[in-house]
């Protein structure tokens, strides 16, 4: 590890947590962190919020959330999202033929982007966590630069799963025209949207800052 | 690695990146300024020109246009003599009413509740930051504001219009209504409101009217 090599940055001294320093996740303050006390509940001078040197619990917690959140997908993919009822027959979609009957209709950019919000960015966000996880756990030997981009885009592309249940929601509004043709939701979206409320999250609950801890251990 | 404390700078100077822990010495000019951690490449701080200016400024324009936004249809429908027009809270209220209360909770909370709470909250830490008042209530509403941030998902069913629109539009007679454009409108001025966001400032103003 090199801090110091850009010179326009201020020169930095090692990490928080070895100076008996904390930073507050909630205002960005830097606290002391006694550790004769480190069972006790420590606060903020600032905010007042509890402190952690890391967050309780992070990797069992994100293990157990992120599972969670797979197993939902099962249901997901498996039952009907919307039913499409027009002149009295009913056509279910799940997902994936959801997908399918995009393409079928040519219209290959809509179909390429449901598949990446609902198929793909699901199961890479959870891949992405669980190679995190794994990583801080066995201690893997990979550059840890690297592995804060995975946690970066994680972070940033787990929303992007909640498009289809926003397309579902507004095709039931709009084309609820009775005898004519009625779309309806299938219970296969609740189930996609507490996969995708869980594995924020999981997300939420991993500490990036374990991935450095370890390279620190490591160089030392 | 050393574990003395003895060359420890000034507290209000130094910092740590939120995402690898490193120690960072914060810089003395306080405008443009923008600071990536030398380790992981976290922007840890980036302070512009009256920030705290344009946050209020985007916030108050991304309030206002709320309010159409979500009364005004965004798109109406049109098959044979029968049309049908929708809003956020319609299609919320249709699933709700077929019993899929998740969903439903779902929309209303991150295309309604969130980003409304969100610009509120920006909104009044700005004005209160700007007044130098209020710092007890700034302080709740800044974590409140950073615990609620990602639930926010307008741009995400903005996007979910777009999907619907071309989905739609060989099936059907479409008309985008102008709520359509109160929503892109609400969508930039809340994006640029939570980019121009600089919570440092904030905590800065805090700490200065404490002592
Ligand atoms: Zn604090
Ligand atoms: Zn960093």
């Amino acid at each position: 590890m090199k801090p110091n090599t850009d010179p326009e940055t201020p020169a930095a001294s090692g990490r928080a947590i070895h100076r008996g320093l904390v930073l507050c996740h909630d205002c960005h303050k830097l606290n002391r962190w006694d550790i004769k006390q480190a069972h006790a509940i420590q606060r903020c001078g600032r905010c007042g919020a509890k402190m952690h040197p890391r967050k309780p619990n992070s990797l069992a917690r994100t293990w157990a959330l992120s599972i969670t959140a797979a197993l939902c997908l099962i249901p997901a993919n498996i039952l009907p999202i919307m039913t499409i009822i027009s002149f009295g027959k009913g056509q279910s979609d799940t997902i994936m033929s959801g997908v399918i009957a995009l393409i079928h209709y040519e219209m290959y950019p809509i179909a390429l982007v449901v598949f990446i919000a609902s198929v793909a960015v699901p199961v890479m966000k959870l891949l992405g966590i669980w190679i995190l996880c794994l990583s801080v756990q066995f201690g893997w030997n990979s550059s840890p630069r690297q592995r804060t981009v995975l946690y970066r885009m994680v972070e940033f592309i787990g929303k992007w799963s909640m498009l289809d249940v926003f397309v579902i929601a507004i095709l039931v509004a709009l084309v609820n025209l009775g005898a004519l043709a009625t779309i309806e939701a299938g219970h296969g979206a609740t189930a996609f949207c507490l996969a995708v409320v869980i594995t924020i999250f999981a997300a939420e609950s991993f500490d990036s800052r374990l991935i450095w801890d370890q390279e620190e251990n490591r160089n030392e | 690695m050393s574990h003395s404390t003895k060359s420890l700078p000034e507290h209000g100077h130094l910092t740590a990146c939120h995402e690898c822990d490193l120690l960072v010495n914060l810089p003395h000019e306080r405008v443009g300024y923008r600071l990536k951690c030398p380790c992981c490449g976290y922007v840890i701080v980036d302070t512009r020109y009256d920030a705290l200016g344009k946050t209020l400024a985007a916030s108050l324009a991304a309030l206002l246009l709320f309010i159409p936004a979500n009364l005004l249809p965004i798109m109406a429908i049109n098959i044979g003599d029968m049309g049908q027009s929708t809003t956020v809270l319609q299609g919320a209220q249709l699933m709700w009413q077929a019993e899929y209360f998740w969903v439903a909770f779902m929309v209303v909370l991150t295309a309604f509740i969130v980003p409304l709470l969100e610009l509120s909250l920006l909104l009044s830490i700005t004005v209160l930051a700007k007044l130098r008042r209020g710092m007890g209530f700034v302080v709740s509403a800044v974590k409140v504001y950073q615990k609620i941030r990602s639930w926010g998902m307008l741009e995400v069913y903005m996007f979910g219009i777009l999907v619907s629109i071309v989905k739609l539009v060989d099936l059907a007679d479409l008309v985008v209504n102008g709520g359509l454009y109160c929503f892109g409108g609400l969508l930039f001025c809340s994006t640029y409101a939570a980019a121009s966001f600089d919570p440092h400032e904030v905590w800065e103003i805090v700490d200065e009217t404490k002592h």
